[in-house]
């Protein structure tokens, strides 16, 4: 696979809890730093924002202190523009499409609100009009619910229902670019722990079972394995046995060796089940300036 | 008389599916009937409770020396869906909706309609009978929030008011606009769309009086005292302002919170520990013992600000949400087993009795 800033759109998934958004904001620092101009995308929400050091969430596309610019789309952001570029409204007949009826059947629609957000992000990225801004990578932080994995299903779902109309187009547009192995990248998030990898490799199955690729798991909050290496251990357990004093010190010891032997076990799992995946462990990060501090971290999954 | 719930929320990658699983089996250790409701497709909790495969069924969990039983189910959202509709309608409406591929669709793919499925599953249970003690995990979400209001929300989109809006938009200026928005959506997404979104409606509009009386009863099982709302974290990332968030919402709605499960607190560090000095003479040398005793040296200080961070952690939420916060122990070896969910039982709130 291509580095992944080669990648116009770069897509972030995992389950919410295991760090998703402050990896996609590092990811954008990560490429900010390299001279890569990016842009960190999230769906109605501010978490990316706040990650970046802003306040509240905008439409509109915003700086950062740390290089990435932010932005947040929600539907009816995504479905206004719709009715502006695609289907040429004007500003009145717009109106019409701020109607409750609209509304109603926007949101009765499976995977129609997905693919008005990921229909604007296209947009950007396919048929830039002057004075959008141009990125070279587009990060999009995907939603927790189902994995994240729904949003990429919507252009599919969208085609099994309608055969043609401009919804259908819209669908066929975007499965273009996300199923573009040359265009869109997928990296997971996840943590060292059994049920989140286990979910993970389901995830990733599912991805694979749709033709999509993950380029990177990123395994979140990984200790360093840190305790001397295995002849190290032997001589650890040597030594405290005979050291008078030493019960609670063996102890932390034993329980620190237990989870590092978890996670490293977990680790492992990970990439057994998907032989010639990318995998690359991020450390455990304090809260202040933590997606700065992760993006040092990540030289693995840019490089 | 009706039974207990626990309902676990939270945001996911806190160990709530185990959690939830943890607390079934204490219950059914202590003497219930228990049935524990899963929403992730974890196969790791079905391996852990030692069946095959959890389906939309409970299966019987077999827990040596319990006075109680335990049974476990993972939510089907689309096998949910058929029963719902098999109930409330005949068995000619009912095929007629299966066909419908905007129906595949919505029991599929609809956003919300596996937390609606989840709380439909969940009243079905209780109606059943056969339990004392009904243990949910809910699905992950960004808000937790969700839970509660995507039920609503699909609800609203079942309702009559789409079907009216779809077929008879109206006289006047509202239905003008209603009519032009109408035209808009048609134009959009195709005759052969709207053709199946029409069926749809009509034939879910006949039934939703059905509906309409089932989801009354279900907002009242959840907002009743014997439904209580645990709220699950990580002792790591306990996410406070989130859960604070949620807390509120939930007692602005009159729901009952139990209180805070806090996973993978560690255990306090007691010493004494051996002193640096004699840590050297110990393995003074020895190959790789420089750098093993300034590895022993640094430990316990490490291990204990860990352990301290995960106290304040578990403080400052009882603090601040005026609520117990229960410390559930990180099991070095992690949660593999029916032996590791009960091993988790003394550190769990006392079971209280039905009310």
């Amino acid at each position: 696979m291509k580095p992944l800033f080669e990648y116009p759109l770069v897509v972030v998934l995992g389950k919410g809890g295991v760090g998703r958004t402050t990896v996609a904001a590092a990811l954008g620092i990560a490429g900010s730093d390299r001279g890569v101009s990016t842009c960190v995308a999230e769906l109605g929400e501010r978490a990316v924002a706040e990650a970046l050091q802003l306040d509240g969430r905008s439409f509109a596309f915003r700086d950062t202190p740390w290089g990435p610019v932010t932005w947040s789309l929600t539907v009816p952001e995504c479905l206004d523009d719709f009715g502006k570029r695609k289907l040429h409204l004007p500003f009145v007949a717009r109106g019409l499409l701020q109607n409750r009826a609209v509304s109603l059947f926007v949101d009765a629609v499976p995977g129609l609100h997905d693919l008005l957000l990921l229909g604007k992000l296209e947009n950007l990225l396919r048929e830039p009009k002057a004075g959008d801004p141009r990125f070279d990578t587009l990060i999009l932080d995907a939603p927790a619910t189902g994995h994240g994995l729904t949003l990429l299903q919507a252009p599919r779902a969208m085609t099994d229902i309608a055969r043609s109309g401009p919804f259908h187009d819209l669908a066929a547009r975007i499965g273009d670019l996300t199923d573009d192995p040359r265009s869109t990248c997928l990296v997971l998030v996840t943590l060292p722990e059994e049920l989140p990898v286990s979910e993970t490799i389901e995830l990733a199955h599912a991805i694979a079972a749709q033709g999509q690729r993950v380029h990177t798991i990123v395994v979140n909050r990984t200790d360093p394995f840190d305790l001397p290496d295995p002849p190290g251990l032997l001589l650890v357990r040597e030594v405290l046995a005979t050291l008078p004093g030493a019960a609670a010190l063996e102890e932390l010891v034993e329980a620190r060796q237990a989870r590092s032997v978890r996670q490293y076990d977990a680790v492992r799992q990970l990439a057994e089940a998907l032989p010639g995946t990318r995998i690359v462990t991020a450390p455990r990060v304090s809260p202040v300036e933590r997606a700065r501090k992760l993006a040092a971290a990540l030289v693995g999954v840019v490089e | 008389m009706s039974p207990k719930i626990s309902i676990c929320c939270g945001v996911g990658g806190t160990g709530k599916t185990t959690t939830a699983a943890a607390l079934a089996v204490a219950a059914a250790t202590a003497g219930e009937r228990v049935v524990v409701l899963t929403i992730d497709p974890a196969r790791r909790l079905a391996d852990a409770l030692g069946v095959g495969e959890l389906t939309n069924r409970p299966t019987p969990v077999t827990l040596e020396g319990a006075s109680g039983t335990l049974h476990a189910a993972m939510l089907d959202r689309k096998g949910t869906w058929d029963e719902v509709i098999r109930r409330h309608a005949t068995p000619e409406v009912a095929d007629r909706l299966f066909a419908n591929r905007y129906y595949r669709a919505v029991s599929t793919r609809l956003s919300g309609s596996q937390e609606y499925m989840a709380v439909e599953k969940l009243y079905d249970l209780v109606t059943q009978g056969h339990w004392d003690h009904l243990v949910v995990d809910t699905p992950p979400a960004q808000h937790v929030l969700e839970f509660f209001q995507a039920p609503e929300r699909v609800q609203g989109i079942l309702d009559q008011s789409m079907l009216r809006l779809l077929l008879e938009p109206g006289s006047g200026v509202r239905g003008v606009a209603a009519r032009g928005a109408l035209a808009v959506v048609e134009s959009l997404a195709g005759d052969r769309v709207m053709g199946e979104i029409r069926e749809f409606f009509t034939l879910i509009g006949g039934l939703s009086a059905g509906f309409r009386e089932r989801s009354a009863a279900v907002a009242e099982l959840l907002r009743s005292p014997q439904t209580g709302y645990w709220l699950v974290t990580d002792a790591e990332a306990p996410e406070r302002n989130d859960l604070l968030g949620f807390l509120g919402e939930l007692r602005e709605r009159g729901m009952s919170f139990r209180g805070f499960l806090v996973n993978r607190v560690r255990p306090e560090v007691v010493g004494p520990f051996p002193d640096p000095e004699a840590l050297r003479e110990a393995f003074a040398g020895r190959p790789g013992g420089v750098e093993a005793a300034a590895f022993l040296t640094a430990l316990p200080e490490q291990e204990l600000l860990r352990a301290r961070a995960h106290r304040k952690a578990l403080k400052d939420l009882a603090r601040a949400g005026a609520a117990d916060a229960w410390a559930i122990p990180e099991l070095p070896g992690g949660v593999r087993s029916l032996a590791g969910l009960r091993a988790l039982a003394p550190h769990l709130p006392p079971n209280p009795p039905a009310a």
